[in-house]
């Protein structure tokens, strides 16, 4: 989820009051590192989509599989991960909750923003070595398919974090006056030396020093606004380093392999498809179509957004390319029509939630990664439930609006219909091609996005004649930074996993939820409201990962399945994700709709309401998830 | 306890891998009166198999349990147990890795920083299923589409014998079996049974191309800093439960074949020859002879016979 909500981000506000001028030569030189990282980030992201096409067309069409191109996917992959999170912190926009932030005065505000950066630096300056040791030692590994020292790949590590340091002391000069930016460095060196002289004391605490790191010391490090990946990070480092004998290197190791994951090289492509389907109108024309079908009824448009986010979702992996692509379309008709600016915006987060299941999704990918569940099972079982969640959606639309005036509201003729449909059939084929081309056989689940992307161009080109040459490399720069934004949270949170793993936390957990009474049912009930909560507070995804590796076992040995539990358990993420006053989701709608936060605080309520329902029936009805599912 | 260690694994907790390790932590944690606590970490909890090499490398993790074909990435030579066709059968296996070769690997392994705390467990002898034609003969592997795990013994096998092969991940196997992206795959039978790949697959080769063990392997500083007397009994009970654990394999294979042929898979027999025959009009084992250097060539064709 990007987060370009309506407070100043990381990188803050070039623009806010009090600014001194910019230092010139600092501007050059963020520029020149920006130019640096972007272009290599946005051709990775070009490579890898080449890569998978070549090694389906050469499986599938030529019968003659590769060896290597999952193995070249993968060490790009970490590449465009590593490169793709520096450009978003140079952006400002790794993932952070500005729930708290966002209430104070903008001094208060901005000098916050300066620590989350200031904690940042320091996260990065204690992990530049090991990474640099970790590429190193890789020097005697060499990768199986393509036979070449596993360094190559490695050495995006030290290199990307490097960057980022670099990145992170310009910022912190950039966007602060120097005596306030000395101040926040000096606020974390304090903190941070002085756990390091506590120490050895720290050590007798035992397994309590998994409360004071990662439940206190995350905790205040989310709160504060410093971003969730680096709050991880920060408490991660710390816990193996005061209180334990492992070498730090650890922290790198399980980085690498949380963000270069193969199946999460769908992350990429599915934004970049998202993107696309919303650049080259094809978003546009499902939208129209279904307009001018619903349009004249009460409540009508928001049964289209409805509708419409269904659909686009069903192409695109990303909720903010989703709600970009389809909010702009309806908005300004609503409007006039008399919607409230409140509850579009509602409605609009509501309906992200709605769709988290639908495939291609994020989360469904990262539980396919984080627990081997299969990916195309997920993607089978998630198109239902998100039609239930719908209807609940529906129902308190139909309720809402059953006064609606529609004296100005002209039907669309059935001519019009017709045509509107000719139009979007080539952009709703899109979603059923995805679908064939998996059931088929043509592609697995991660290299599917390809041939949507290939689908899109030529959609775009020939069809809809729309395609904006100059769009494409800004395109291709934000996906490479939403997908490092993303990537980075899970690499941070894969290395709090092993800590909380190897203390013996997470079996004790594990355990504990094992032998609550009822069985299924309680454990259902219990793992909702939890990830309503961790959806609220860290962002589904890095939840997926601290926890999935754990509970999905239960969920086996309780008798659910794992993909009605995989649906059940995003869906209440989502619910957290698009909740305010802490869901981070809610502040993307906000931003996206650019509505105020606080307009949709009271009508988002009901719609929230609506979608625990939907919740509820999708627990409580496992076909709906596994109906299709063999 | 005075001294606390990790053991990790990728096999599921209720594989014999982990339960017979899980018995030799608890003999030897009551064997040192409760001075050394060993965790076991089953199924990957502590990272993937690749990660976990670096891990026991670098001393996050102590003790590491590898299948050889995988820790060939790091010591080349440990990928020889997994030579094309090279064993018949169980003896000629521990013929081998009991005696010359197993020690010549493990010495090899000892040059790095981690080293083998006790003799090989087994992993089992690699079959292929297929969901279309089965295969009798090489003849009929020409063209057939296989997925193979990314090890270039394994890879470079399907590819000399002329078959098509693909690798895809672990967790989506099931699916292009399903969906036919594949037509087949090769795995030991424990696999295809806890995978449940007999539910899109109709027969089963026994081929035994490849044999495969996992060897435990410890971080060397971490076990040099512990007594004398503490090595030998974690050493002593290691070795134990590999003894174990080879013959619950054993037993569990001959059950393991009943209970796929009554979930529908049709068992066939394969002349072992035919295939090796194919191979040796190859540069295929000439090619993994220079690779893995003439001495532990020599070792392995004192229990295989001429290879090529
Ligand atoms: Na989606
Ligand atoms: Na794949």
């Amino acid at each position: 989820m990007n987060i370009p909500s309506d407070d100043p981000g990381l990188a803050g506000s070039l623009h806010e009051t009090g600014r001194r001028e910019p230092i010139a030569w600092v501007e050059q030189l963020n520029k020149a590192i920006g130019i640096l990282v972007e272009v290599p980030a946005a051709l990775l992201v070009l490579a890898e989509v080449i890569v998978l096409l070549m090694g389906v067309t050469s499986r599938y069409v030529l019968h003659q599989p590769l060896g290597w191109s999952d193995e070249l996917a993968s060490i790009l992959f970490l590449w465009l991960a590593m490169l793709g999170s520096i450009v978003a912190f140079q952006r400002g926009e790794h993932m952070r909750m500005t729930a708290i932030v966002g209430k104070l005065q903008p001094r208060s505000r901005a000098f916050l923003d300066l620590i989350a950066i200031a904690a940042a630096i320091a996260f990065l300056a204690f992990v530049v070595h090991p990474a640099y040791e970790f590429a190193q030692d890789e020097v005697y590994v060499t990768t199986p398919a393509m036979g070449i020292v596993n360094s190559w790949r490695a050495a995006a590590l030290p290199i990307g974090l490097g960057l980022m340091l670099i990145v992170g002391v310009l910022q912190i000069f950039r966007i602060g006056r120097l005596k306030d930016a000395f101040l926040a460095l000096a606020i974390v060196a304090v903190v941070v030396g002085g756990l390091a002289l506590v120490g050895p004391l720290l050590k007798s605490l035992g397994n309590w020093n998994l409360l004071l790191f990662f439940v206190v010391g995350v905790g205040a490090l989310v709160l504060l606004g410093v971003p969730i990946a680096f709050s991880f990070g920060l408490a991660t480092f710390g816990y193996i380093a005061l209180t334990t004998t492992t070498p730090t290197v650890v922290v790198v190791g399980r980085m690498d392999e949380g963000m270069s994951h193969l199946i999460l090289l769908a992350v990429p492509l599915f934004v970049l498809l998202g993107l696309l389907i919303e650049m080259t109108g094809i978003a546009r024309a499902m939208v129209n179509f279904l307009a001018n079908l619903l349009g004249h009824v009460k409540g009508g448009l928001s049964y289209v957004l409805i509708g419409a986010m269904y659909l686009v979702s069903g192409i695109s992996g990303s909720k903010a390319a989703d709600m970009a692509a389809v909010a702009p379309a309806l908005f300004p008709e609503m409007r006039k029509r008399g919607a409230k600016p409140g509850d579009l915006v509602a409605l609009l987060s509501a309906t992200g939630a709605q769709t988290e299941t639908i495939p291609p999704s994020l989360v469904l990918i990262t539980i396919g990664s984080a627990t081997g569940v299969s990916i195309a099972a997920l993607f089978t079982g998630g198109l239902l439930p998100g039609v239930v969640v719908g209807v609940t959606l529906g129902a308190l639309v139909w309720w809402r609006y059953r006064g609606e005036d529609l004296s100005g509201v002209r039907k669309a003729s059935a001519r019009e219909i017709g045509k509107s449909l000719l139009v979007a059939i080539p952009a709703l084929a899109l979603p059923v091609i995805i679908r064939a081309a998996v059931v088929e056989g043509v592609a697995t689940a991660t290299e599917v996005s390809t041939i949507g992307i290939v689908y899109a161009v030529v959609a775009g080109l020939l069809i809809y004649r729309q395609f904006d040459w100059k769009r494409v490399y800004p395109m291709l720069v934000s996906t490479a930074a939403l997908s490092g934004s993303i990537l980075f949270i899970i690499g941070a949170a894969t290395g709090m996993a092993w800590a909380l793993t190897q203390s013996g936390f997470s079996t004790a957990l594990a355990d504990a939820m094992k032998a609550l009474p009822g069985g299924a049912v309680t454990f259902m009930a219990v793992s909702v409201v939890a990830f309503i909560i961790l959806g609220s507070v860290l962002e589904g995804i890095p939840a997926i990962v601290l926890l999935g590796p754990l509970l999905f076992p239960i969920a086996r040995q309780v008798g659910i399945h794992e993909v009605h539990y995989a649906m059940v358990v995003t869906l209440a993420m989502g619910i957290g994700l698009f909740a305010p006053p802490f869901g981070v989701g809610y502040y993307a709608a906000c931003a996206i709709s650019r509505i105020h936060p606080n307009e949709g605080m009271k009508p988002i309520v009901g719609y929230m309401v609506a979608l625990f329902v939907g919740v509820v029936i999708v627990a409580a009805v496992p076909w709906i998830s596994t109906g299709f599912v063999k | 306890a005075e001294f606390e260690l990790k053991y990790a694994t990728g096999q599921d907790p209720t594989h014999p891998i982990n339960l017979r390790a899980k018995e030799a932590l608890d003999r030897i944690r009551e064997a040192t009166s409760g001075r050394v606590n060993i965790k076991l970490f089953p199924a990957n909890q502590l990272g993937s198999d690749t990660d976990l090499l670096t891990q026991v490398r670098n001393g996050s993790v102590e003790f590491f349990n590898l299948s050889s074909l995988i820790l060939a990435t790091f010591v080349p030579v440990s990928g020889i147990t997994s030579v094309g066709f090279a064993f018949k059968n169980y003896d000629d296996v521990w013929k081998a890795m009991d005696g010359e070769l197993g020690n010549y690997i493990r010495a090899e392994i000892a040059k790095t920083p981690i080293f083998t705390v006790s003799k090989i467990w087994d992993n089992g002898f690699r079959q292929i299923t297929s969901s279309g034609k089965e295969i009798k003969t090489a003849a009929d592997l020409k063209g057939f589409k296989v997925r193979v795990p990314p090890a270039p013994p394994l890879t470079s096998l399907f590819t000399a014998l002329e078959a098509a092969p693909s690798p895809i991940n672990f967790n989506e196997l099931y699916t292009a079996l399903q969906t036919k992206v594949v037509e087949g795959q090769e795995n030991p039978l424990a696999i295809i049974a806890t995978a449940r790949l007999y539910e899109v697959q109709k027969s089963c080769s026994l081929t035994g191309h490849v044999w495969d063990g996992y060897w435990v392997l410890g971080n060397k500083r971490a076990f040099q800093k512990l007594p004398q007397d503490v090595q030998q009994i974690i050493t002593r009970e290691i070795d134990k439960s590999a003894t174990d654990q080879r013959a619950d394999i054993a037993k569990l294979t001959g059950t393991l074949k009943a209970d796929l042929k009554a979930k529908g898979i049709s068992f066939v027999d394969v002349q072992q020859d035919d295939f090796r025959k194919k191979l040796a009009g190859t540069s295929f084992y000439s090619e993994w002879k220079s690779k893995y250097g003439a001495e532990a060539w020599s070792l392995l064709e004192k229990v295989s016979g001429k290879l090529g």
